[in-house]
C-alpha cells in the first residue's frame, strides 16, 4: 500500500461506510492510519484528500468523509498526532458543530483528539465552552447526545489531574455537564449520565457556602439525577445495549448518595417518597437512604440524623412488626434476597438504616440519639401497651451495635419504670403512689406472652452483640464486657421471673411456657452470662416440666416438651454435662419405672432419642442403656433398644461422623450376648434389626481392624455366637450382615469349604423356606465378596441339575455375579432368558419368570441406602467400603433384559402373561430413574396389563409403571387417556373377582385413584368426562377401605372444581 | 369481607386437633412381614402368583357387563375388613373447610368438633339408611354465617358420603340466639336446592371447600 491508493481508500471507505460491510470499511480505515503512523502520510496530505468530499455540497458525502477521518483517528496510536495537527484538527472540527449532518461525526473525532497524549490543556476550555454554548442537547438525536456524553468523559478519563487543578476549568466542566444532562431520556445516556455525575461529586470540591455557583451548581447536579428517582425501565425486546432495570436504579443510587452536600435536598425528597404505598417503591427509597446513611460525611449525618429518625420510627411503630420473631436473629440475615415486592422487606430496612446511622455517629450525638429514642418510646413501654414490640424492636437493635449502647437501652429497659417493676420484688415494696395504679402493674397471660417475647429481643441483640465484638478481634473488651454489664446485674431476678412464669402459669398456656423456655435457653446460649448453677437452675425447672408433661395422654406432642427438646438440642454441644446429669438421669428412671407399660417405655426412648444430637451423648446413652440389656429383657423393649440406637447413629453419623471403636470392645458383645442368652426365643426380626445394628456400628470402626473382627466372629470369639456354618441356626442372619459390612478387602479363609458347607445346608433346609433362603444369602454373599476364583464350572453345574433348589443356588450365584457385572452371571443370565423363550415347559418358563425377582431385590446385605440412606453419598470416617456392588448394575440387567421380555409378550405363542409377569416383578424393583427413559417401550405392555384380570401382581405393577409415566412424560399418556380413565375408574369403584378372590385388592383401588388424581390435575380439557367419572366415583365413596373412600372424597373434589 | 362479625376468635393450633389423617393405621406385624419377604423369594412355592388355569392365548379383558352392581350384594363375602364411617372419618373431612371470613379452618375455630358428630349406621348396608349428625358451635351467638357454615358442610358431605347417609346439621343447643330458625334453613331439602342454585353463593362455597385435605 502505497501513499498513493491514498484518495482510492478514502473513496472505498466512503463507498463502503454505512452498509453492511462494517468489516471492509474497518479496513480502509486500518490501512489510512497505518499510513499515518509510518509517517508515509502526512495530517495535512489526509485532510487534502479528504477535501473534497469534505467540503462536498452532498450531505451524506460530507458526512462519511467525517466518518473517515473520525475512523482512521480511531485506529491510530493516541500518541501519533504532533500539537499542531491537533490544535488545527480542533479548530477546524469546532467550527462544523453548525452542520448538523456532521454533528455526530465532529463530536466523535473530538472525543477522539482528547485521548490524544498530545492534546493541549487549553483545547479542554475551548472544547467545553463550544459545547456548552453551541451544542444544544434537546435538537439532537440520542446517538449525537451520546457522543457528547463521550467528550465530556473522555476529557475527565484523560486529564482529571488538569480539571482538579483548574478551578475554572472544573467549573466549566460541571457547567457543561449539567448543560449536557438536563432533560435526558434515553437509557444509556443516563447511565452515563449517573456515571459522571458521581466522577464529578467524589473527585471536586464544593464550596456551596462561600461560592454562591457552587451552590447552583449542587442544586443542579442534584436536580439532574433525583428528577428520575424512582426510575423505573422495561428494557426493549432487542435492546442492543443490554441495559437492565437493576443497572439504572443502583447507578442512580449511588449517583444520589455519592454526594453529601445533596443531604439537604435528598433526605427531605426521599422521606417524602417514602409515603408511597408501593412497596417496590418504598423499598427502592429506603435502600437509597441506606447508601446515602452509608456514604455521607459523619458531620452531614450529625446534621440529619433527627430528620431521618423522626421518619424512619413510624414505618416500625405504626406497621405490624410480626415477622419479627423473638426466637430468631433481629434482622433476617438475608433480606437482600427478600423480593422487592415484599412489604416485610421495608421493615427490615428501616431497622438496618436506623442501626447503620447510629453506627456512624459520633459520640456526643450518638448520647443525643440514645436519650432521643429512649425519651421518645419510654410512653410506649412503661405501660405494656400495643406499640412496645415495635419500640424494643427499635431500642434492640440499636442496642446490638455497641457496649456502650447496649448498657445503656438495658438499664433504661430494665428500670424500675418499665419492666423493673414485673421482674424485681424489692420494686413492688408497698408505694402509695404506684398502689392506686395497681391494674397496670398486674400483667395478664396475653401481656406476660409480649413481655417474655420483649426481653427476647433484647438477648438477641446481647448475642449479636457479642458476636460483633468477638470478630473486631479485641478479646479484652468481651472479657470486660461479659463480666460486668447491665442485663448481668439484672441476671437474677430475670431468672427468678422467667422461672415462675414458666413454673406457675397455667398448664393450658403452651404458648408462654414455650417462649419461656426459648429465652431461657437463649440466656444459656449466651456466652458466659450464666454459671453452671443457674444452668442447672434452668435444667431443674425443665426437668420438673417433663416429670409433669409425661404423665398427661399423648404427650409426645406437646408443644412445652417439643421446645424443651429443641433447647436441649441447642445447648448440648455447651453444656452436655448438665443435660446429662439433669435431663438424662431423670429419664433413665422414668425409663425405669416403665418397664411393664411397653407404650410409654417407647415414647420415653424416643424422647431420649430426640435429645441425643451429639455423640458424646450418644456413648453415654450407650453405657447406661446396656446395664438394661440382660437376658430377662422383654424381645420388645429389647427391640426399641436396638432400634433406638440405630437410629441414633444414623441420625448423628450424618451429620458428624465419628468411629466407633470402643464401640466393639462393650457394646457390641453385650448387644450380642443378650442376644444369644435371651430367655425367650428371638424372632427374625429382631435378630435381623441386630444384625442391623451391629452391621452399621463395624461400618464405622476403622478399616485397619476388620480382619480381626471377622475372625471374631467366624471363630465364635464373641457374645457366644454359634458357629452357623456347620449346624442350620437362625442367626446366620446376623452372620450374614457382618459378612456384609466388614470392609471388601478383608481375607475369608478357607472360603470354599465355607461355600461347601452352606450349599450342604441350603439341600438340608427344603422344607424350611426362610432359612434356606438366609443361607442362599450367605452363599451369596460369599461368592460376591470373598470369592476371587473363576465360577463358571461352578454355575454349569448347578445350570445342568433340574431340581428346584439346585436352581435357587444357581440363580442366587448369578445374582452374586451381576452384582459385581461378573463376565460369567451375565453370560448365564443370558441362557435363562433364552431358556424363557424356548422352553417349551410352561413350568420352567413360571420359575424363571419369578426368579428374576431376586437378581434385582434390593436387599439389606448388597445394599447400605436401605439402613443408611443418609449417610451414604459421603465417604466413610472409617474408610470402610464394604460393598461390591457396581453402581450401574441394574441398569446394565434391566436393558439386557427388556428387549427380550418384551419380544416374548409380543409374540402370542410365547405365554405373554408369564413375561408380563417377569416385568412387573422387575419393575417393582427398580427405581424411577431407570425407568423413565424407557416409559415408551413399556407403555403397550402396561395398558395390555390392565385388561389382564386374573393377577394381582400384573394389575398392581401396572399400574405403579402407568403412575410413573404419568408423572414423567404427559405426551406418552396423552393419546389413550380415552381408554385409560374408564378402565381405572372400573379398577377403583367396582368389585372385580376371579372365582372367589377379589383382585382389585385395596392397594390396586389405591393405585388407580392416585392415577386418576394425577391424570385429571396435569391434563387440560377432561371436562367431557367429569359427569360420568363423578358418577361411577359415587361407588367408591362405600368402599370398606376408609383410604379408598378418602381418595375418592379427593379425587370428586378435583372434579367438581374442573 | 370488610368487617368481620367476630373479629377476635380462640384458634385452636392445627396440631392438637385430632385427625386420622397422616396416621398409618396399619399395626402391622413386622416380624411377620419380615418372613414373608424374605420367603416370597423362595422358588419352591410357584404356584402363588400363577393364573388358575395356565392360559394360552392373551388374557382375557375386563368386560363391564360382568360388573353388574347386583353382583357385589349376591356375593358379599367378606375377604377384607371394614372400615366403618365413624365420627372421626366424618371429622377430618369437615375439619379443614375454611371459616368464610377468617383464613381458619372450621375446626381451628372449634365451630366443628369431634363430640358433636354422632353416626348411626343402618343394620343392613344395602336395605337401612344412616345417619350422620352434626352439631355446629357457631363462634359468637349472632353469628350471620352459620347458616353459610352449616351449607358448606353438608355439600362437602354430599359430595364425599355414600347416598345411604341422610346428613342432618343442626345448631349446637343455646349457641346460636336463632338456633330453630337456623336449623330449619339447614334441613330443608328445597332450601337447600335453591341456595345451591344461586351461583354466587356457590362460589363462597367452593372458596370454603377449596382447602379441604
Amino acid at each position: 500500500m502505497s501513499i498513493h491508493d491514498v484518495p482510492t481508500l478514502i473513496n472505498q471507505f466512503i463507498a463502503s461506510v454505512g452498509t453492511a460491510d462494517l468489516e471492509t470499511s474497518q479496513a480502509h480505515a486500518l490501512q489510512l492510519s497505518l499510513l499515518l503512523a509510518s509517517g508515509e502520510l502526512s495530517l495535512l496530505q489526509f485532510i487534502q484528500n479528504l477535501g473534497p468530499s469534505l467540503t462536498s455540497d452532498n450531505d451524506i458525502i460530507r458526512s462519511k468523509s467525517l466518518n473517515c477521518l473520525s475512523a482512521t483517528l480511531e485506529q491510530l496510536q493516541k500518541s501519533k498526532l504532533s500539537k499542531q495537527d491537533i490544535n488545527v484538527l480542533v479548530d477546524f472540527l469546532l467550527n462544523k458543530f453548525d452542520d448538523k449532518i456532521c454533528l455526530q461525526y465532529v463530536l466523535i473525532t473530538i472525543s477522539l483528539l482528547v485521548q490524544f497524549s498530545n492534546f493541549l490543556h487549553e483545547n479542554i476550555d475551548k472544547v467545553l465552552l463550544k459545547v456548552l454554548q453551541e451544542y444544544d442537547p434537546k435538537k439532537n438525536l440520542a446517538k449525537v447526545r451520546h457522543e457528547a456524553f463521550q467528550i465530556l468523559q473522555q476529557i475527565y478519563d484523560h486529564h482529571n489531574e488538569y480539571l482538579v487543578k483548574s478551578h475554572n476549568s472544573s467549573d466549566l466542566f460541571v457547567k457543561t455537564f449539567i448543560h449536557l444532562a438536563t432533560g435526558e431520556k434515553d437509557p444509556r445516556n443516563l447511565l452515563t449520565s449517573f456515571g459522571l455525575n458521581i466522577t464529578i461529586n467524589s473527585t471536586f470540591t464544593f464550596d456551596p457556602e462561600g461560592n454562591d455557583l457552587h451552590n447552583s451548581f449542587m442544586n443542579d447536579l442534584f436536580d439532574v439525577c433525583f428528577c428520575y428517582f424512582p426510575i423505573s425501565f422495561t428494557p426493549p425486546a432487542n435492546d442492543p445495549y443490554k441495559i437492565t432495570a437493576d443497572d439504572l436504579k443502583l447507578k442512580l443510587r449511588a449517583c444520589i448518595a455519592s454526594q453529601t452536600l445533596f443531604a439537604k435536598d435528598s433526605f427531605s425528597s426521599l422521606i417524602e417518597k417514602l409515603t408511597s404505598t408501593n412497596p417496590t417503591i418504598r423499598n427502592d427509597v429506603l435502600k437509597t437512604l441506606l447508601q446515602c446513611v452509608e456514604n455521607y460525611s459523619t458531620e452531614t449525618l450529625e446534621e440529619y440524623w433527627l430528620t431521618i429518625w423522626n421518619a424512619l420510627k413510624f414505618e416500625i411503630l405504626h406497621n405490624d412488626v410480626s415477622m419479627f420473631k423473638s426466637d430468631s436473629d433481629l434482622l433476617y440475615p438475608a433480606y437482600d434476597s427478600i423480593d422487592d415486592t415484599d412489604d416485610t422487606k421495608c421493615l427490615i430496612l428501616t431497622l438496618v438504616i436506623v442501626q447503620k446511622l447510629a453506627q456512624r455517629l459520633g459520640d456526643v450525638q450518638m448520647d443525643n440519639f440514645l436519650q432521643t429514642i429512649k425519651g421518645e418510646l419510654k410512653e410506649n413501654l412503661v405501660k405494656a401497651k400495643d406499640k412496645s414490640k415495635q419500640s424494643v424492636l427499635l431500642l434492640s437493635s440499636v442496642a446490638s451495635l455497641s457496649i456502650h449502647s447496649f448498657n445503656l437501652i438495658v438499664s433504661f429497659l430494665f428500670s424500675i419504670e418499665i419492666w423493673g417493676k414485673y421482674i424485681s420484688n424489692e420494686y413492688r415494696a408497698p408505694n402509695p403512689a404506684t398502689e392506686l395504679d395497681v391494674s397496670d402493674e398486674t400483667l395478664n397471660v396475653s401481656m406476660q406472652r409480649d413481655l417474655v417475647d420483649n426481653f427476647g429481643f433484647v438477648f438477641t441483640a446481647y448475642l449479636e452483640l457479642i458476636a460483633r465484638i468477638s470478630t473486631s478481634s479485641n478479646t479484652q473488651y468481651l472479657e470486660h464486657f461479659t463480666m460486668g454489664n447491665e442485663l448481668s446485674h439484672c441476671k437474677d431476678h430475670l431468672l427468678i421471673f422467667l422461672g415462675q412464669l414458666l413454673m406457675t402459669s397455667s398448664n393450658l398456656e403452651k404458648t408462654l411456657k414455650s417462649k419461656t423456655i426459648q429465652q431461657l435457653v437463649k440466656l444459656i446460649k449466651i456466652h458466659q452470662f450464666l454459671n453452671d448453677n443457674e444452668v442447672n437452675l434452668i435444667f431443674g425447672y425443665f426437668g420438673d416440666i417433663i416429670d409433669s408433661i409425661i404423665k398427661t395422654p399423648f404427650w409426645e406432642k406437646d408443644l412445652v416438651l417439643g421446645e424443651i427438646v429443641t433447647g436441649l438440642t441447642q445447648v448440648m454441644d455447651t453444656h452436655e454435662q448438665l443435660v446429662i446429669d439433669n435431663i438424662l438421669a431423670n429419664l433413665l428412671i422414668h425409663l425405669e419405672s416403665a418397664q411393664g407399660d411397653f407404650d410409654q417405655f417407647e415414647r420415653l426412648l424416643n424422647l431420649i432419642g430426640k435429645i441425643c444430637v451429639n455423640h458424646q451423648f450418644l456413648e453415654i446413652l450407650s453405657i447406661r442403656l446396656s446395664n438394661k440389656l440382660n437376658p430377662g429383657i422383654e424381645t420388645k423393649l429389647f427391640q426399641s433398644i436396638v432400634e433406638l440406637f440405630i437410629d441414633l447413629i444414623v441420625k448423628i453419623q450424618a451429620t458428624n461422623q465419628f468411629l466407633m471403636n470402643s464401640w466393639y470392645k462393650s457394646f457390641v458383645p453385650r448387644i450380642l450376648t443378650t442376644l444369644t442368652k435371651l430367655e425367650v426365643n428371638p424372632d427374625e426380626y429382631l435378630i435381623d434389626r441386630c444384625g442391623d445394628l451391629v452391621g452399621l456400628i463395624i461400618r464405622f470402626i476403622e478399616k485397619s481392624k476388620h480382619q480381626a473382627i471377622l475372625d471374631d466372629f467366624l471363630q465364635c470369639k464373641i457374645g457366644g455366637l454359634p458357629n452357623v456354618f456347620e449346624q442350620p441356626h437362625q442367626l446366620v442372619s446376623l452372620i450374614n450382615k457382618i459378612l456384609a459390612n466388614v470392609d471388601k478387602s478383608v481375607k475369608f479363609e478357607q472360603v470354599e469349604q465355607a461355600e461347601e458347607s452352606v450349599t450342604k445346608l441350603i439341600y438340608s433346609l427344603q422344607s424350611d423356606e426362610f432359612l434356606r433362603i438366609q443361607y442362599l444369602q450367605t452363599l451369596s454373599i460369599l461368592v460376591n465378596k470373598f470369592d476371587t476364583s473363576d465360577q463358571s464350572s461352578k454355575l454349569e453345574k448347578y445350570y445342568g441339575k433340574k431340581d428346584f433348589v439346585s436352581f435357587e443356588i444357581l440363580i442366587w450365584l448369578i445374582k452374586a455375579l451381576i452384582l459385581r457385572t461378573d463376565r460369567v452371571g451375565i453370560e448365564y443370565l443370558g441362557k435363562l432368558i433364552d431358556d424363557l423363550t424356548t422352553s417349551q415347559d410352561i413350568e420352567v418358563k413360571h420359575v424363571i419368570s419369578k426368579s428374576l425377582t431376586i437378581l434385582f431385590i434390593d436387599l439389606k446385605i448388597f445394599d447400605n441406602t436401605k439402613t443408611t440412606s443418609s449417610i451414604n453419598a459421603k465417604k466413610l470416617i472409617s474408610k470402610v467400603t464394604n460393598l461390591n456392588v457396581k453402581l450401574l448394575y441394574k441398569q446394565q440387567v434391566f436393558e439386557l433384559i427388556l428387549p427380550r421380555l418384551i419380544e416374548n409378550c409380543e409374540s402370542s405363542e410365547n405365554h405373554p402373561e408369564i413375561s408380563l409377569n417377569a416385568l412387573s416383578l422387575i419393575i417393582e424393583n427398580i427405581s424411577t430413574k431407570i425407568l423413565s427413559s424407557h416409559l415408551k417401550e413399556i407403555l403397550p405392555l402396561v395398558l395390555r396389563g390392565l385388561a389382564v384380570k386374573d393377577s394381582t401382581t400384573i394389575i398392581k405393577s401396572s399400574l405403579s409403571t402407568l403412575k410413573i409415566t404419568i408423572e414423567e412424560s404427559q405426551s406418552i399418556i396423552q393419546p389413550h387417556l380415552s381408554t385409560l380413565i374408564p378402565s381405572l375408574l372400573n379398577w377403583a369403584t367396582k368389585v372385580i373377582r376371579t372365582g372367589n378372590v377379589r383382585i382389585n385388592s385395596e392397594e390396586i383401588r389405591i393405585l388407580s385413584l392416585r392415577c386418576l388424581i394425577l391424570i385429571f390435575t396435569k391434563f387440560n380439557g377432561l371436562e367431557r368426562y367429569k359427569a360420568s367419572a363423578l358418577n361411577e366415583l359415587k361407588g367408591g365413596l362405600d368402599d370398606k377401605k376408609r383410604a379408598v373412600r378418602k381418595l375418592c372424597c379427593d379425587l370428586r373434589q378435583v372434579l367438581y372444581e374442573l | 369481607m370488610s368487617d368481620p362479625i367476630n373479629a377476635n376468635p380462640t384458634i385452636i393450633d392445627v396440631s392438637n386437633l385430632p385427625t386420622r389423617i397422616g396416621q398409618d393405621t396399619k399395626a402391622t406385624n413386622r416380624n411377620a412381614e419380615l418372613v414373608e419377604r424374605i420367603t416370597s423369594l423362595s422358588l419352591l412355592t410357584p404356584k402363588v402368583h400363577h393364573p388358575s388355569s395356565p392360559a394360552t392365548t392373551v388374557p382375557d379383558l375386563v368386560s363391564d357387563v360382568d360388573m353388574d352392581s347386583t353382583e357385589d350384594e349376591l356375593v358379599d363375602e367378606d375377604d377384607e375388613d371394614e372400615d366403618a364411617i365413624d365420627a372421626q372419618e366424618i371429622f377430618d373431612l369437615i375439619s379443614t373447610i375454611s371459616d368464610p371470613e377468617h383464613p381458619l379452618t372450621l375446626a381451628q375455630l372449634a365451630v366443628v368438633n369431634l363430640s358433636d358428630i354422632t353416626v348411626t349406621l343402618g343394620q343392613n348396608k344395602n336395605t337401612d339408611i344412616s345417619e350422620v349428625l352434626i352439631k355446629i358451635t357457631p363462634t359468637i351467638t349472632h353469628c350471620s354465617l352459620a347458616t353459610l357454615i352449616g351449607l358448606g358442610i353438608r355439600v362437602r358431605l354430599e359430595r364425599c358420603l355414600p347416598a345411604r347417609f341422610r346428613i342432618r346439621i343442626l345448631i349446637k343447643e343455646g349457641t346460636h340466639q336463632s338456633e330453630n330458625q337456623v336449623n330449619k334453613q339447614l334441613n330443608d331439602k328445597e332450601r337447600v336446592a335453591a341456595a345451591c342454585e344461586n351461583d354466587q353463593l356457590l362460589s363462597v362455597i367452593l372458596q370454603m371447600l377449596s382447602t379441604c385435605k
